[in-house]
């Protein structure tokens, strides 16, 4: 069931995903995804807590350090691979539409 | 000037929006959100100030937790470092605020957020409020019993109206919350996809609306009872007004008690639970059997009453005010009688029993005249016609239907505008009378064939 809940990524999740590629304390991801979206997306706190507890239980993620009440978390190899899927068909996406929309130009 | 403030607010469990806009408005006026009780929310002054505040459900949490659970800590953690501060925490709900100008919501995902207020309804507000609306629909099942097997009890009883009214009141309360819940639910669980959230329903109106119905009633009944309830009663409703408040105060102090102690959560369930059932049963056992023992070493009697005593029993020679007398029918040299009233009146019905009779210990008492009728008050018209069928066939629903009936009699003697003569169908008619009179109804045994000029005595009397 966890496989499903996460088979297509919301941008949030992406992001969030994305930040874990190297070890990363949970709460930095949210100054790191304003960051490298230039403020396009922010993830709420409440939002980013529970995704890391669901990415935690779907083994997408792992933690790596706990100091005290700061954790810090890695993408697992399941978790590289989903991440790797979702570029996939983003830019299997990006393809369709730009083969569309050169089509309607060259017409 | 006032440090803190009280009020009672009235919004739903899942009407996160609703309370966060209400708290903006409070901040701006000076008025800061301190904590969250179950009857009221507690704030304290501060300068007024713009401030955003955020309403969080944790279904993990509990009411008994000592203190905020690591999970809690770090959450708020992750949300201080956006700027979000708590303000205040009751079990499933967590309060933050915010000084930032625009600043990023806890939730920015509706699917998480959605998912979230569902999984703290189902422990928080769902089970109570099922519980509530199963209570609700019991009473209102047990109440159209009553209506139906003796309404005329039931209508002129305060307390039995009062109570029925409360729980029409929660019936619809409970009802309609939870059909709102539903509904918003549902269409908001199609909108998250879609990266919409919904906003709950506001019914804020309608829960005051209730609350000051529930008051109105209750300070009717109260000043019912004061004004014309007999002294046992208003000791009973005294007490039960104490009652609640200290049974309520007792067990939430032993939840803060434990919670101080910081007993872990399934011990200050487990022993909060067992305190609220023990108390409850210790002082309603006290209320009733205090309140019986005070009457049997006669508490409630009236100071001036006289008594007698006859065959080893105490008599109250009761002297009330009757309507019709025996004197008023005849002339009689007896100058002991006992003139008893009872009932209670509502807003829809009177029920009287009055009765004049001689002392049990008087001389050759089987030759004294007494009188005994009961008198029915009806206030709302509408309600005539169901009494005056209630009063025909009420014998027939004591005994079977073969040994007594009410026939039609002529009317005019007693000034009436409808009379009827109990008959016992073994030994003919019986001197018990029916007469309906334009808002009374007067069932009347004689113990004696009345006269016409006796009959038109009653008459005179009632119509």
């Amino acid at each position: 069931m966890a496989r499903m809940k996460f088979q297509t990524l919301t941008e949030q999740m992406f992001y969030a995903l994305l930040c874990l590629k190297d070890e990363c304390y949970g709460m930095d991801i949210l100054d790191r995804v304003p960051a490298m979206t230039n403020q396009r997306v922010n993830i709420g706190s409440g939002t980013l807590y529970t995704l890391l507890e669901q990415f935690l239980e779907a083994e997408i993620i792992r933690e790596t350090k706990v100091e005290g009440r700061r954790r810090s978390y890695i993408l697992t190899d399941q978790g590289r691979e989903m991440l790797e899927k979702e570029r996939l068909r983003i830019e299997a996406q990006l393809r369709d539409y730009h083969a569309i929309m050169e089509e309607e130009e060259t017409e | 000037m006032r440090a803190t403030k009280r009020r009672i607010e009235a919004f739903s469990f899942f009407n996160q929006r609703g309370i966060c806009a209400h708290l903006s408005k409070m901040a701006e006026k000076g008025w800061m959100i301190d904590r969250l009780s179950n009857l009221s929310w507690v704030y304290r002054r501060t300068e007024p100030q713009r401030l955003h505040f955020a309403v969080s459900y944790d279904p993990k949490a509990s009411a008994f937790d000592p203190e905020s659970t690591e999970a809690q800590r770090v959450f708020q953690d992750f949300c201080a470092h956006t700027g979000w501060e708590l303000a205040c925490a009751s079990a499933q709900l967590q309060i933050f605020y915010n000084q930032r100008e625009n600043p990023t919501p806890i939730e920015t995902e509706p699917t998480l957020e959605l998912a979230g207020i569902h999984a703290s309804a189902k422990k928080a507000f769902l089970p109570p409020y099922l519980l509530l609306l199963c209570i609700a629909i019991l009473q209102g099942a047990l109440f159209v019993s009553r209506l139906l097997g003796d309404p005329i009890s039931l209508l002129s009883s305060p307390a039995q109206l009062f109570t029925g009214f409360c729980f029409l009141l929660l019936f619809l309360l409970t009802a309609v919350e939870l059909s709102c819940y539903f509904r918003w639910y549902a269409r908001a669980k199609k909108a998250a996809p879609r990266g919409e959230f919904l906003s709950p329903p506001d019914t804020s109106l309608f829960q005051k609306v209730i609350l000051i119905a529930v008051l109105i009633s209750g300070v009717y009944y109260a000043l019912n009872l004061l004004l014309a309830g007999d002294p046992m009663r208003r000791w009973v409703m005294l007490l039960m007004c104490l009652y609640f408040p200290l049974l309520y105060a007792l067990v939430n102090g032993t939840k803060a008690f434990l919670k101080r102690r910081n007993a872990s959560r399934a011990v200050n369930r487990t022993l909060t639970i067992a305190m609220s059932v023990l108390l409850a049963f210790l002082m309603m056992g006290g209320i009733v059997f205090g309140t019986l023992r005070l009457s049997r070493d006669g508490f409630f009697a009236q100071k001036d009453e006289e008594t007698y005593e006859h065959n080893g029993m105490t008599w109250v020679i009761h002297q009330d005010e009757l309507p019709l007398t025996v004197e008023d029918l005849m002339d009689v040299e007896y100058a002991g009688y006992i003139r008893e009233r009872r009932g209670e009146e509502s807003i829809l019905l009177g029920q009287f029993e009055l009765h004049q009779r001689a002392r049990y210990d008087a001389e050759d008492r089987q030759s004294i005249p007494s009188l005994e009728y009961e008198m029915v008050v009806v206030k709302l018209p509408g309600l005539y016609d169901l009494c005056k069928e209630r009063l025909i066939h009420e014998r027939e629903y004591w005994r079977s239907i073969q040994e007594y009936r009410y026939e039609a009699t002529a009317a005019g003697p007693w000034g009436a505008q409808e009379a009827y003569q109990l008959a016992d169908l073994t030994y003919g008619p019986r001197e018990v009378y029916l007469l309906c009179y334009t808002d009374t109804l007067l069932e009347i045994q004689f113990d004696w064939e009345p006269t016409p000029e006796q009959k038109a005595i009653v008459g005179a009397k009632f119509a």
